[in-house]
């Protein structure tokens, strides 16, 4: 195999990896503002729920509930619905992704609403401002500024998190180094993969401090 | 009756009772100084004035308009019409930091607009449908630009024109606080509260901030500041109302401060002199 070869043949992988991340991207991040809602919600057993929940997902590994969304609806439902699906085992990853993340970005929005100072809030009320009002233009973009820097490491981590979503055998960029191996008895084309990684996490970072760069034109 | 008046205002926190029955008025144009020690509930008084706390009995009323009283529960929509009759400067300012001092002052005016023109677009009764939608977003239109200005004007005569496109973390305290109180002053309120507008500023920025009250009462503006600086509030008050306990122990001219009545009140002018 060629040089050129093996790139592409990984780059077929990447891409699987992309897709992953992207769309957890896509999904995690509205989802953890409901999740997030749920955990300050005024009504207790929802938050109560909510929290616990988060606890549960954050405090165990990713790669357990890999497992668990993939086995747990054939074994409960007899149905073994992401095994028989075409890109089942894509979707089941897809789905414990966009679980987990949608958790610890949760945490994040809370942890930045709950820092905008009650003074903001006072402020506003004072001049008139509704509720909502004041969460838009007041509280929302303090927020957004306070939690680029956090959503950002988790951004950066989901990227070598997504190589997890072998263990139910989804073939992303890992897998196809693997088979190289095994089949034309290659090893470097397995560390090659490092590269990918890091390439595409040079560019989430930069982009990610770009972000963070145009929030800086004030100071909380 | 007098132009602002407060009956026997009431609060407590659990079983702690901050404000025991507070019963004053104020007379339009006029500064009042509110005085005490710390932890008298100064600071309560003027968030049940602003609605930030929510007095348990009592009822405040502005030209003869009752806008609070603890046994007429109102809907938010019309707690905030009355509010807005009253305005509030933080000891700390509070000042939106995402946003410059121009937009800190006319942010609420101008959410205000939407409001003011779907009032303008029921006026419209005769208009065509597509001219009706023409008006109204000159309206908005018109509105806000006229926000903008009557902003820059009130940034103006706090002279703040060179701080106008600042953040707030660019200003120094003194100019955060005279921002502040441009803000408040954009929706016009009938009275204005300070509480403690200058406890965090050296004497310079004091005096800054002293100044532009002083420039606010030859306008004409009634306000209510609570303070510790005694010269303030005996060259510029009208009225000093003396806090202790959650009461109102002594009440009267600017003279009540070399003249007091009460032995609370000496006590409390003695201990402040040193
Ligand atoms: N939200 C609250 N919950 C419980 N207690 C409160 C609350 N707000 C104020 N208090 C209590 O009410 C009392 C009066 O407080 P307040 O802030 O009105 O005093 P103050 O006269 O403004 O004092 P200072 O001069 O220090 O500003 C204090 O004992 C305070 O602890
Ligand atoms: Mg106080």
């Amino acid at each position: 195999m060629t040089f050129t070869q093996i790139t592409l043949q990984l780059l077929s992988g990447f891409g699987t990896t992309l897709l992953l991340f992207v769309l957890t991207l896509v999904f995690s991040l509205p989802l953890g503002l409901a999740v997030c809602a749920g955990s300050m919600s005024r009504f207790k057993p929802l938050r109560f729920l909510t929290r616990g929940f988060v606890w549960v997902i954050r405090g165990t590994p990713l790669m357990l509930q890999l497992f668990v969304v993939f086995y747990v609806p054939g074994m409960l439902l007899n149905w073994p619905i992401f095994a028989s699906l075409r890109h089942g085992r894509f979707i089941a990853a897809l789905l414990a992704f966009v679980i987990n993340y949608a958790c610890y970005f949760s945490e994040i929005y809370r942890g930045g609403i709950e820092s905008v100072s009650q003074g903001q809030y006072e402020a506003s009320a004072v001049l008139g401002l509704t509720k909502g009002q004041t969460f838009f233009h007041i509280v929302l973009p303090q927020v957004i500024k306070r939690i680029v820097p956090p959503i950002g490491n988790e951004v950066i981590t989901l990227v070598k998190d997504t190589s997890l979503a072998r263990v139910i055998a989804v073939v992303d960029i890992i897998m196809e180094a693997e088979t190289i191996l095994s089949l034309h008895a290659l090893i470097w084309p397995l560390f090659y993969t490092g590269v990918f990684f890091l390439v595409f996490n040079g560019i989430v970072s930069f982009s990610l401090r770009k972000l963070e760069q145009r929030l800086d034109y004030y100071k909380i | 009756m007098a132009f602002f008046e407060v009956t026997d205002l009431h609060k407590s926190f659990g079983n702690k009772e901050v404000l025991k029955g507070v019963s004053l008025t104020l007379d339009k144009g006029q500064i009042m100084a509110v005085i005490g020690d710390s932890g008298n509930g100064k600071t309560t008084f003027l968030r049940c004035l602003n609605f930030l706390t929510e007095a348990d009995t009592g009822t405040i009323s502005i030209n003869g308009e009752t806008i609070f009283d603890a046994n007429i529960p109102l809907k938010p929509s019309e707690l905030r019409k009355k509010r807005m009759k009253m305005g509030l400067v933080f000891q700390s300012y509070n000042l939106f930091p995402q946003y410059t001092v121009l937009k800190n002052t006319y942010l609420a005016a101008n959410l205000l607009v939407k409001e003011e023109a779907s009032a303008y677009a029921k006026t419209l009764t005769n208009a065509s449908l597509s001219e009706k939608r023409r008006l109204v977003s000159d309206f908005k239109k018109k509105r806000k630009a006229e926000n903008v200005e009557n902003a820059k004007q009130l940034i103006g005569s706090m002279g703040l024109d060179d701080e106008s496109d600042k953040y707030p973390c660019q200003l120094s305290g003194g100019q955060s606080q005279r921002a502040a109180i441009a803000r408040a002053l954009m929706l016009s309120p009938e009275i204005l509260c300070f509480d403690e507008p200058t406890s965090a500023l050296d004497p310079k920025l004091t005096a800054e901030v002293l100044n532009v009250i002083k420039a606010l009462k030859e306008e004409g503006r009634t306000m209510i500041v609570v303070t510790h600086e005694m010269s303030f509030a005996a060259s510029c008050a009208d009225k000093i109302v003396f806090f202790r306990d959650g009461k109102v122990v002594e009440q009267g001219g600017p003279e009540i401060l070399t003249d007091p009545e009460t032995a609370d009140l000496k006590d409390f002018l003695q201990l402040n002199k040193e």
